[in-house]
């Protein structure tokens, strides 16, 4: 890439060189289905275009014809349920009464104006105190006061734009139940028409978003008056994207509240009202049988796939290459690679099915090919849910798991996440952080926000409060997808542990506990006793305020799962002086067990009732960092032992993906964590460490 | 990437179908959507702003296409002008909002040949002081740098579209690079200095 900078003679100097090879090795990697996205986005468009040469009636036959030619169905529905409705009223933008052109910088906008918001249920007509003019036909006219109020532009076919709106609403995310209200900000002039359309009010997905500001120029308008002469307004407005529940594939999820249950009955014993039987559950769960009739169907498929069956014998056995995961006598890159060519081959030769593109799927996310991954658990599941019933619930489930789970580390990125803005320090003051680190960029940097939560964290709280700024980004929209997938995972699979167990933490994480007890039961029911449905049902129940139950439930998961994983979830050494820590956790098992029952007797704090609700409590908060953060032996997991959760967290974007959280307590500094943006697992950061470790110093954690 | 459109009908058709698009502007799509959305992503700050500005660029082609003269300029250098009046536009926009300074910390986008996991994240701190230096250039070496490294155009394309001669361009480029490791190197003192 050198020749290019051999003028004259001249040729580029070694360092250059490196950044300019260094440059040229960039590429982007696209969202593969945007390319396709936005093709059919223009010929909607395109479409559009003739459509609105015709007559009213002709607009909305068109529209439907449209909508079934892009949505691939096989007919024209009569009318669509499915809906698109421009909500509340127009109103005009509270600006400087200036004569403005739409393309000149603005003043400040809207978002600075607190611009009064339409009333979504009922909508009125706000009347602003002044509105942003052009002058009919000469855009440099001098600036005027406008002294009354104008009257706003009206919209000359509101049905129209509601078909052309609704023809150009995707199938893709109807089909997986997203919707949202997306407010449009956009110039209207004194003739009508529509210009400089932006948005102004995210819904949180970005296709919506950009959909609404896209096709809201082609709406028509009369005018705006200001005392009788038409004027060049700016209005604003919403648009609600509502899909059709009856158009949902089953393959993306059916349109709920992304926090409900899913809805599984096919189970003769599914009673959800009612307890469990601890004393009869099975003493070992029995999703590993289920698994091994489906693991053999799911065999059957990768054979299909396969041109050389041999390929299973040379690199299985099949449940390793369905798992994605290498046995242990081959190197694994190798593994990955051979496999990963043969599957490809089947992919080539149009054999592919669903279990062989779960397979790839998941040695793609060992490549670290993350969206290639994506992209073969949903053809997986195109095929396995269009085609004969004889993919196997397994597959499925797993399919769905697979694919909620990337959308999970989606949603970890950008859940909560935002940043603070530099002047919200300028009505607090922290004489000791004299840093301002991050200043020119208009946000505080993470090093500032750290030194004043240590050094002023009273004056931090009030920082948070008046200059967090979360990210546009698209969290509600990911949540969803989310849900949906471990939904669907489950529905296909009821005893599926991925799915059920990250279904049930994130409803925990929203304190749903109700909801979080009646899914662990049936969980654990389906499961015959999976030690994380007791675990979850335990959690729900403490929370809940049922202490007995939630002991017996505690005490039924440990005596189900790993010896030594219930020694972590009953280990006490994090409530224990940093030297007695290290002794007790060198005791012998058994010693250990005596000196814990020793330990919680002394602890009881209602010595008439029948458990020990602090150690129901413990055990409540070891379970939870179990499932949730990664581990109880982790930074998070200790925090949450010892001191239980936060009362709020702010996650700042710190920068080259990474996160820091601020756990606040109420009190005193918030304790600060450092993630990786998809993570789970938070490590303390050093500031971090040597606060809690000075709590443990201070406070006697007997 | 090969996208997943397929060409129909004449390059020469432009009568418009009501599930197609102009058989001509589908080609184009085809062999430039890449370039301009690479354009356009290297100058703003996310995978979807770039994708927002993307759909705005071939919208107004599209809206444009009965007035595209190919005795002007070719439709690569057509279609990436539309782009770079989107990007200021788009750049503006966030001026008007005050929101300018735009993270660049999530490019999880952005990939180079690292085989391992480790590597590429290094290889992305990297990747983003680089971006966050080509963000304090002047807005001339933004664009000579964006339509380079970006779309990818050689020197006598740039020279096309910005109206200057190759030479120019060499020297433009030259002074750009100058610049941005200037400004890396800068960043870098300072986060050490930090």
């Amino acid at each position: 890439m050198t020749d290019m900078f051999d003028i004259s003679g001249g040729r580029l100097p070694d360092d250059l060189r490196a950044l300019d090879e260094e440059l040229s090795a960039l590429r982007y990697e696209e969202r593969p289905s945007f390319v396709p996205e936005l093709r059919a986005e223009l010929a909607r468009v395109w479409a559009g275009e003739s459509i609105r040469t015709g007559s009213t009636l002709r607009r909305h036959l068109a529209a439907a014809a449209l909508a079934a030619v892009f949505l691939g169905s096989a007919s024209v529905p009569a009318a669509r349920a499915s809906f698109v409705r421009l909500i509340g009223a127009f109103t005009p933008e509270p600006e400087a009464a200036q004569v403005q052109s739409p393309v000149q910088p603005l003043p400040p906008g809207p978002e600075a104006a607190a611009a009064p918001e339409a009333d979504v249920d009922e909508p009125e007509v706000i009347a602003a105190p002044s509105v942003s003019v052009e002058a009919t036909g000469d855009v440099a006219a001098p600036v005027m006061m406008v002294p009354s109020p104008p009257i706003v532009p009206e919209m000359l076919d509101r049905e129209a734009a509601e078909a052309m709106l609704q023809a150009a609403y995707p199938e893709s995310l109807q089909r997986r139940g997203i919707g949202g209200i997306v407010r449009v900000r956009m110039w209207v002039d004194d003739t009508g028409r529509a210009s400089d359309a932006s948005v102004s009010e995210s819904s949180g997905v970005g296709e919506l978003d950009r959909i609404a500001r896209l096709v809201a120029p082609s709406f028509r308008f009369m005018p705006g008056l200001q005392e009788g002469r038409p004027v060049g307004t700016w209005i604003e407005f919403p648009v609600l994207f509502e899909p059709d529940p009856e158009r949902v594939d089953r393959v993306l999820g059916p349109v709920v509240d992304p926090m409900s249950l899913p809805t599984v009955d096919r189970s003769e014993w599914w009673h959800l009202s009612e307890p469990l039987d601890l004393a009869t559950l099975a003493r070992s769960p029995r999703t590993d049988r289920i698994e091994a009739n489906e693991i053999t169907i799911a065999e059957r498929g990768l054979v299909a796939a396969l041109e050389d069956p041999s390929v299973v014998e040379t690199f299985g056995p099949a449940v390793a290459i369905l798992r994605g995961v290498a046995p242990e006598s081959v190197t694994p890159t190798e593994w990955r690679a051979a496999v990963g060519a043969a599957l490809d081959d089947a992919i080539a030769r149009g054999a592919e099915t669903p279990a062989s593109l779960l397979a790839l799927g998941r040695i793609r996310l060992r490549q670290g090919v993350r969206t290639e991954a994506r992209g073969l658990f949903e053809r997986g599941l195109q095929i396995a849910l269009s085609g004969p019933d004889a993919t196997g619930a397994w597959v499925v489930g797993e399919l769905h798991y697979e694919r909620g789970r990337l959308v999970q580390d989606n949603w970890r990125a950008s859940t909560g996440v935002g940043r603070v803005r530099s002047e919200a320090f300028s009505a607090a003051s922290c004489a000791a952080a004299r840093s301002s680190g991050g200043a020119g960029t208009g946000f505080a940097s993470v090093e500032r926000l750290i030194a004043w939560n240590y050094l002023c964290p009273g004056e931090l709280g009030d920082v948070f409060a008046a200059g967090f700024e979360p990210h546009e980004g698209r969290a509600s929209a990911d949540l969803t997808l989310m849900m949906a997938s471990y939904r669907a995972a489950i529905e296909a699979y009821p005893g599926h542990v991925g799915a059920n167990t990250d279904f049930l933490v994130t409803l925990a994480g929203d304190g749903r506990w109700e909801d979080v007890l009646r899914g662990a039961l049936r969980f654990t029911r389906v499961s015959d006793g999976h030690p994380n449905g007791l675990l979850l049902a335990g959690i729900a129940l403490q929370r809940l305020e049922r202490s007995t139950e939630a002991a017996e439930h505690f005490e039924a998961a440990l005596e189900r799962m790993d010896p030594a994983l219930a020694d972590r979830l009953a280990d006490v050494g994090f409530l224990l002086r940093v030297e007695d820590r290290y002794r007790y956790r060198s005791l012998p098992a058994l010693e250990r067990r005596a000196w814990e029952v020793d330990f919680w007797a002394r602890k009881d704090r209602n010595a008439r009732t029948e458990v020990n609700e602090r150690r129901v409590e413990h055990l409540s908060r070891t379970a939870y960092a179990h499932l949730a953060l990664g581990g109880v032996y982790g930074d998070a997991g200790e925090v949450w032992v010892r001191f239980g959760g936060p009362k709020h967290v702010h996650v700042v974007d710190g920068g080259s993906g990474r996160l820091t959280e601020f756990w606040d307590y109420g009190s005193g500094p918030d304790i600060t964590f450092v993630r990786w943006a998809s993570g789970a697992e938070a490590d303390l950061t050093p500031e971090g460490r040597a606060y809690v470790d000075d709590l443990g110093r201070v406070f006697s954690p007997e | 990437m090969e996208p997943d459109v397929a060409l129909k009908g004449p390059a020469t058709s432009h009568r418009k179908r009501e599930d197609s698009l102009p058989s001509e502007f589908e080609q184009w799509y085809v062999e430039y959507q890449s370039a301009v959305y690479r354009y356009v992503r290297f100058r703003v700050a996310t995978r979807e702003a770039a994708e927002d500005v993307t759909s705005m660029v071939f919208m107004k082609a599209l809206r444009a296409f009965g007035r595209y003269d190919r005795d002007r300029a070719s439709p690569k250098t057509w279609l990436l002008r539309i782009a770079r009046n989107a990007v200021t536009d788009h750049l503006r926009s966030l001026k008007r909002r005050g929101s300018l300074h735009v993270s660049l910390d999530r490019i999880p986008d952005l990939v180079a040949d690292i085989p391992s996991h480790e590597e590429r994240v290094i290889k992305q701190e990297r990747i983003q002081r680089l971006l966050n230096g080509a963000r304090t250039l002047r807005k001339s070496d933004q664009e000579i740098l964006s339509l380079r490294y970006g779309a990818g155009l050689e020197n006598p394309e740039i020279a096309e579209q910005l109206g200057i001669s190759n030479n120019a361009v060499a020297v433009r480029l030259h002074r750009a690079l100058k610049r941005l490791k200037a400004s890396v190197e800068a960043e870098a003192h300072e986060a050490i200095d930090q």
